[in-house]
């Protein structure tokens, strides 16, 4: 990772003590086995953390870091491959004790005991007073007590609607990682105004950018675990009486693979020292792409080396392809089209 | 660059901006190929009164000392100005050696005509049978009195009849890699012949040296006799981050926005994806660039760790000139150039250019088995 200093490396070690205590991927496939989409034990004990505020201002109750720390989190828990969506909470916490939203709503959020999520208000209407609309392939649509709506309808502005409301439906789909994602209807759901004009313009577009970093962030942490166990996979497994690793055709592509990750990796921190400067649109959508394409292949390529073994849900490596899938789908931002919109 | 620069960092730009507008020559500039001497000399030259020659060479043997930062400033404006290519191993290459491994003696003759672009170096590594495996190389240096006797032949060698000097790895014992030596070699010595060998490009890119009892002088050797391969692969990793620099994709994707700029409205948004496209692949480069160059200064880069950067900058270079040949349609096919303006749209013969990239300065393959053994763990047989 780009200039490691003490306080970096404190996250990472933690990040990676957490996810070693809760159970890394064994409690995805344990969950995965019994139908769970949530752990509200794991969610609790990383609020407790403090990870779910650490970019939510200090007199909101976060922790106010750098957005870089984020990024280390996000890169970190994703080598364990957690399907919830961390990421999204980060920035919806963020933006709520940026806004003045309720403090009591605020609490619940930041010490784990619900989930506010960010939610883009495409296609949503609020009238001031109520939100209606269809918000379709809506990533962790199961797992929200509260949307953070963005919204350019009669009235612009941000606002928050509980998932408790009787005028909101939701329609989910289970994700291969072990998440959802659906269709969320609202017919005329109460809620309350955050904030309009161009400030909540300005909010609505850091936390769009924020998302894609972090999930850029996750998307280099997973492949980056993908590559490595891969690696010692090659090192390991032997045919033809030497490791596999010894052959030039598999060291060529482990080092395509190292390239294109460890550039990836540098795209992203550039992208995230961009954040909060005129380029920072443009930085977070190539970094987001560049972030995809690079862990795809090292994801395809995870599997591909292990062979038939890789192919079985028994082995773990599997699971980094199926959240890089997730991730993926939860956005179009890899489009080039959507980069050169803001080039 | 996507980072943000600081007021002087901007204001630096600015005037690099400004100056290549007023001092660059127009029949210098987005040219496909690096001129002939009489045409580049007088434009390195100039830039080298301007002070910007050698960015990375540290302030008190005449360079810059600049930041990564601000070499990127430089290639980009560079770039996007259409600078033509200039001869780059006495810069990139001797030129760091001798200020690292060279003599008092040495350095006080040869760095200040590398500076002031009196002298052109090349570089006498490759031999007919010793290319990728470069140990195994065969010319042969008899030391006779207070003098290398050198017998041998090299290839494929960068403007080596446009050069004055060379650098170059000779045997001086058959301990394959102690056993070689590092020598500079005044090409008016003689005993010397030289043949340019024609490119796939058209061109005189580079030549072969017949090397017939050469007498070097014992002063001109660098480091201890039998340190050859010590000396040449010291600076590798210093030398990868030129190699890898942001240079050359930054050209090509100029190219590219000068053909998309130049479409009509229709054609332009269909091609805004792949210039998009473009953009992210060099943002990419000079992300690594940076990081890679910062975790050097710092003490931080592993030993193998910068091949990535070769492997990076050249294939996303010519990545981003295939797309360009592709925008210029069929006029690049064209071997006479066609014109937009003042910029030459002769992009496939760029296309052929571009092919050394991944050759030069170690294979791409080569790369790939550095970063594989040294970096991944890999083993070998």
């Amino acid at each position: 990772m780009p200039v490691f200093d003490g306080e970096d490396a404190q996250i990472v070690d933690s990040v990676a003590a957490f996810f070693a205590r809760n159970g890394g991927i064994a409690r995805v496939r344990r969950l995965r086995d019994e139908g769970a989409t949530r752990d509200p034990e794991t969610w609790r004990a990383a609020a407790e953390q403090g990870w779910i505020g650490i970019l939510a201002p200090e007199t909101a109750g976060g922790l106010d870091m750098p957005v870089r720390s984020a990024a280390l989190l996000m890169q970190t828990a994703a080598r364990s491959v957690p399907f919830e969506p961390f990421s999204a909470a980060i920035v919806a916490a963020r933006l709520l004790g940026r806004i003045d939203a309720p403090p009591a709503i605020l609490d619940d959020v930041l010490s784990g005991q619900a989930i506010a999520l960010p939610l883009d208000g495409t296609g949503l209407d609020w009238d001031g007073t109520r939100l209606s609309g269809e918000s379709p392939q809506t990533a962790d649509v199961a797992s929200a007590d509260w949307f953070v709506v963005s919204c350019n309808g009669t009235e612009t502005g941000l606002f928050l609607v509980s998932c408790k409301s009787p005028y909101k439906t939701v329609e989910a789909h289970a994700t291969h990682d072990g998440g959802t994602v659906g269709t969320v209807r609202f017919d005329g759901a109460e809620g309350t105004a955050l904030g309009s004009g161009s400030d909540a313009e300005r909010e609505a577009a850091d936390a769009r950018v924020l998302l894609r970093l972090l999930r850029a962030a996750e998307a280099v942490g997973l492949a980056q675990e993908a590559f490595a166990r891969t690696l010692d996979y090659l090192r390991a497994r032997s045919q033809f009486g030497r490791p596999i690793g010894s052959f030039q055709a598999l060291q060529h592509r482990a080092a395509t693979i190292h390239v294109r990750l460890t550039s990836a990796e540098a795209l992203l921190y550039e992208a995230v020292r961009a954040f909060g400067t005129d380029r920072q649109a443009f930085a977070a959508d190539a970094t987001f792409s560049r972030a995809l394409d690079a862990a795809q292949l090292a994801c395809d390529e995870a599997i591909q080396m292990h062979g038939a073994i890789g192919f079985t849900d028994e082995l773990e490596i599997g699971f980094f392809l199926k959240r890089l899938l997730a991730l993926s789908a939860s956005a179009d931002e890899r489009d080039p089209a959507t980069i050169s919109r803001v080039i | 660059m996507i980072r943000q620069e600081s007021p002087e960092e901007t204001a630096f730009r600015d005037s690099v901006r400004t100056w290549l507008e007023d001092n660059l020559p127009r029949e210098l500039r987005h040219l496909t190929f690096r001129p002939r001497p009489e045409e580049i000399m007088p434009w390195y030259r100039a830039v080298s009164r301007q002070g910007w020659i050698a960015p990375h060479w540290p302030r008190d043997e005449g360079g810059m000392g600049a930041s990564a930062v601000e070499q990127a400033i430089l290639m980009e404006e560079f770039a996007r100005a259409g600078a033509p290519d200039i001869p780059s191993q006495g810069l990139n290459h001797i030129g760091p050696m001798l200020i690292e491994r060279g003599t008092p003696e040495q350095k006080a003759r040869h760095l200040p005509p590398i500076l002031s672009g009196d002298c052109i170096w090349c570089q006498g590594y490759s031999e007919p049978g010793a290319g990728s495996d470069l140990a195994s190389l065969k010319t042969t240096g008899r030391i006779d009195g207070d003098a290398i006797v050198v017998n041998g032949h090299k290839i494929w060698t960068t403007w080596g009849h446009h050069a004055q000097w060379m650098f170059a790895l000779v045997r001086t014992s058959d301990d394959r890699k102690r056993g070689i030596t590092f020598v500079l070699l005044d090409l008016d010595t003689p005993g010397i012949t030289r043949r340019p060998i024609r490119t796939i490009a058209g061109d005189d890119e580079f030549a072969e040296v017949f090397l017939d009892e050469v007498r070097v002088p014992l002063a001109n050797v660098v480091g201890e006799i039998g340190a050859g391969w010590s000396v040449a692969t010291s600076l590798l990793d210093q030398e990868r981050l030129h190699i890898g620099s942001p240079l050359h994709a930054n050209r090509a994707l100029t190219r590219l926005r000068g053909l998309v700029e130049a479409m009509p409205e229709g054609d332009r948004d269909a091609w805004a994806d792949s210039l998009a496209h473009a953009e992210v692949l060099t943002e990419t480069v000079t992300a690594a660039f940076l990081d890679t160059h910062e975790k050097f200064e710092a003490g931080r880069s592993p030993a193998g760790e910068s091949a990535f950067l070769k492997i990076l900058a050249t294939e996303a270079t010519q990545e981003i000139l295939e797309i360009a040949r592709c925008a210029a349609g069929p006029l690049a096919a064209q071997v006479d150039p066609a014109w937009n303006g003042d910029r030459r749209l002769d992009l496939n013969e760029m296309a052929l250019q571009s092919r050394r990239l991944t050759i030069y300065a170690g294979s791409n393959e080569i790369q790939r088995t550095i970063l594989a053994r040294q970096v991944l763990g890999l083993g070998g047989r």
